[in-house]
């Protein structure tokens, strides 16, 4: 009887979790299988694959749009606001866990009051700020401004994380004649993996994906990132759908690609920013 | 000490060697106390260096920022010319003589009540679902993530497909069940907009919301769910009066989350709506790009801005009294 009961449950909790999956994955499918029809297509068969697969929409798309520009534009940014937001996170966390200078409490509170706030609400004086120092239309005008608005976060989970690693260890070094750039270099970072590597993703898919700043400080064609890229070329694109489908597509592939094979860190550094913040 | 189920996951085999390298270290090491003082100016003004670059960059694109928003929102600016000071007058503006900001606020206040509901029941549903561990979860599990990865942007221009009246999933399945006559343009209509964009921030980040709470479920232990059922408690009354109760840090970490994020939200809406029809779908950060980037009422911007900062890091100072609640709780524990 309990058992009979079991095996209904879990058949019911399957089928739940099916209907899940096609609410959440079949838009994602249908844009891939809209990608692959004939503009006509499109207009006939508005559910399931196409019936012959067009794979020179891709083609077609990559170079109309110019994917490749927005891609290495979109690198650019991500790249450097990472990369910049790990070395001055670690200096700092580093300095606040294992240096503790005076103030050093007074400093990490600030960042912790701030680390949700999103530099999206303060476009109004960061547009006057970019102007008058004169890189609005440069990768800077997004760079500086992600790497600020990363900060707080990167620096709250870098701190936690440098705090579990033993005073002792740190002052026996310090003793063997080890400067503090030394030590953060060849000791911390090091056993520090799984907190970077958190840090870098979520900062880098944030950057990614960011529209609105983009959208007021990049204004020249050639410098716009992916979302803004894909997202000017379809506004002004109306005649073939699947051409629309396709760019899509291949915009999303990437992200997508190493989200599936780096899955398990994804969303573990996903969730550590995210618990966070 | 800070415990976030996943740190400890995380932080793995390697500190456990580190911390018995370290032992051996101590018995070895002590330092002379005719170093002591000089070591410790030495030691501050290392400190002061190592944090100098990074606080500096924080400084001046978040701080100045703050402050200069707050001296803009005094002043009446075009973007060009020079400031002119009007005192309050941005602010008096917004509140009486403004008649869209108050549907604006109406706007944010509804999206983000529904986005809130909608990520945190759905994402609490989903992570119970997955943590059943059924052949096949892992799947289900990227499946239900996948949204999340995704840009806002072209979500937004996916979903603008979805809903379209002719060709989207949404009318044609409507007509495929037989309840054609609710068909309509979702997005051009006054009355459904709003809703339709809240479903698509829950499409988006209910697998990211689920994440964080199973996180959470992996904290709970095991043993005093099988206790409760030996007592007879029924499934539901396990869910109410057990998980329910030790997941509660996490359901408050999830609205803190989505709530910061209605309050910013504007990819989805510029991509879909533009705030329209008639400003029904109008919110927070869609009006300041328009006031100030079309009308260039840039110090009016400022001030919608600064009420719209107000507000969020109120949140955010909450978010941060939780912080240390949290930690406090944890060491008790």
């Amino acid at each position: 009887m309990k058992n009979r009961s079991g095996i209904f449950f879990y058949i019911t909790t399957w089928f739940v979790l099916l209907f899940f999956a096609f609410v959440l994955g079949y838009p994602i499918l249908w844009m891939v299988f809209n990608s692959l029809k004939t503009p006509n297509e499109i207009y006939t068969k508005i559910w399931g694959p196409p019936s012959s697969p067009q794979w020179g929409n891709y083609v077609k798309a990559w170079v109309e749009a110019d994917v490749g520009t927005l891609l290495r534009n979109s690198l650019i940014v991500a790249g450097s606001t990472v990369s910049l937001i790990i070395v001055l996170a670690a200096l700092t966390a580093f300095s606040i866990a294992k240096i503790k200078f005076i103030g050093s409490r007074l400093l990490f509170g600030l960042f912790i009051v701030t680390m949700i706030v999103p530099q999206q609400i303060l476009v109004v004086p960061l547009f006057g700020l970019m102007k008058s120092i004169g890189i609005i239309n440069t990768y800077l005008s997004l760079i500086l401004p992600y790497v600020a608005g990363g900060l707080p976060l990167a620096i709250f989970i870098l701190t936690t994380y440098f705090h579990s690693i033993p005073d002792e260890l740190i002052d026996a070094s310090r003793i063997d004649g080890c400067s503090s750039m030394r030590i953060l270099r060849i000791i911390v970072i090091p056993v520090s993996g799984p907190a970077i590597s958190a840090v870098v993703i979520f900062q880098f898919l944030k950057s990614w994906n960011e529209f609105f700043l983009a959208l007021i400080f990049i204004q020249k064609s050639n410098l716009r990132t992916l979302p803004l890229g894909i997202f000017s070329f379809t506004s002004r694109f109306i005649t073939d759908y699947s051409l629309f489908f396709s760019v899509l597509s291949v915009s999303m592939l990437p992200v997508v690609v190493v989200f599936l094979i780096f899955q398990r860190r994804f969303i573990s550094g996903l969730t550590a920013g995210a618990l966070v913040g | 000490m800070l415990i976030y189920g996943l740190f400890a996951i995380i932080k793995g085999k390697k500190l456990k060697e580190i911390s018995e390298m370290s032992d051996q270290y101590k018995r070895e090491a002590k330092t002379p106390s005719c170093l002591k003082l000089s070591s410790l100016m030495r030691k501050n003004i290392t400190g002061y260096l190592f944090v100098l670059p990074g606080l500096a960059v924080f400084c001046v694109f978040i701080i100045w920022p703050i402050f200069w928003g707050m001296v803009l929102s005094l002043h009446s600016w075009d973007g060009f010319n020079d400031l002119i000071y009007v005192g309050l007058n941005n602010y008096r503006l917004m509140l009486t003589q403004d008649n869209i900001f108050p549907k604006v606020l109406r706007n944010t206040l509804l999206y983000a009540v529904g986005i809130v509901v909608g990520n945190v029941t759905i994402g609490l549903m989903l992570a119970l679902l997955v943590n059943h561990r059924l052949p096949g979860s892992t799947v289900f599990r990227t499946i239900y993530f996948l949204p999340s990865i995704m840009s806002f942007v072209m979500v937004g221009l996916l979903w603008a497909w979805i809903y379209n009246p002719e060709f989207g999933l949404v009318n044609s399945f409507l007509s495929a069940v037989g309840l054609g006559f609710l068909k309509r343009s979702w997005l051009a209509n006054p009355v459904t907009a709003l809703p339709s964009l809240v479903v698509i921030d829950v499409w988006k980040w209910s697998g990211w919301h689920m994440v964080i709470y199973l996180a959470g479920l992996q904290t709970i232990s095991q043993d005093i769910l099988d206790a409760a059922e030996v007592d007879g408690a029924s499934g539901l009354k396990r869910f109410r009066f057990i998980t329910l109760p030790l997941l509660k840090s996490y359901t408050l970490m999830n609205i803190i989350l989505v709530t910061v994020g209605a309050f910013n939200t504007f990819d989805v809406v510029y991509v879909t709506t533009r705030g329209g029809p008639y400003n029904a779908t109008q919110m927070m950060l869609t009006y300041v790009n328009l006031v100030a980037f079309k009308y260039q009422k840039v110090g009016y911007a400022a001030a919608l801005t600064y009420f719209l900062f107000l507000i969020v890091f109120g949140i955010s100072i909450m978010n941060a009294l939780f912080f240390r609640w949290r930690e406090r709780h944890n060491q008790k524990g």
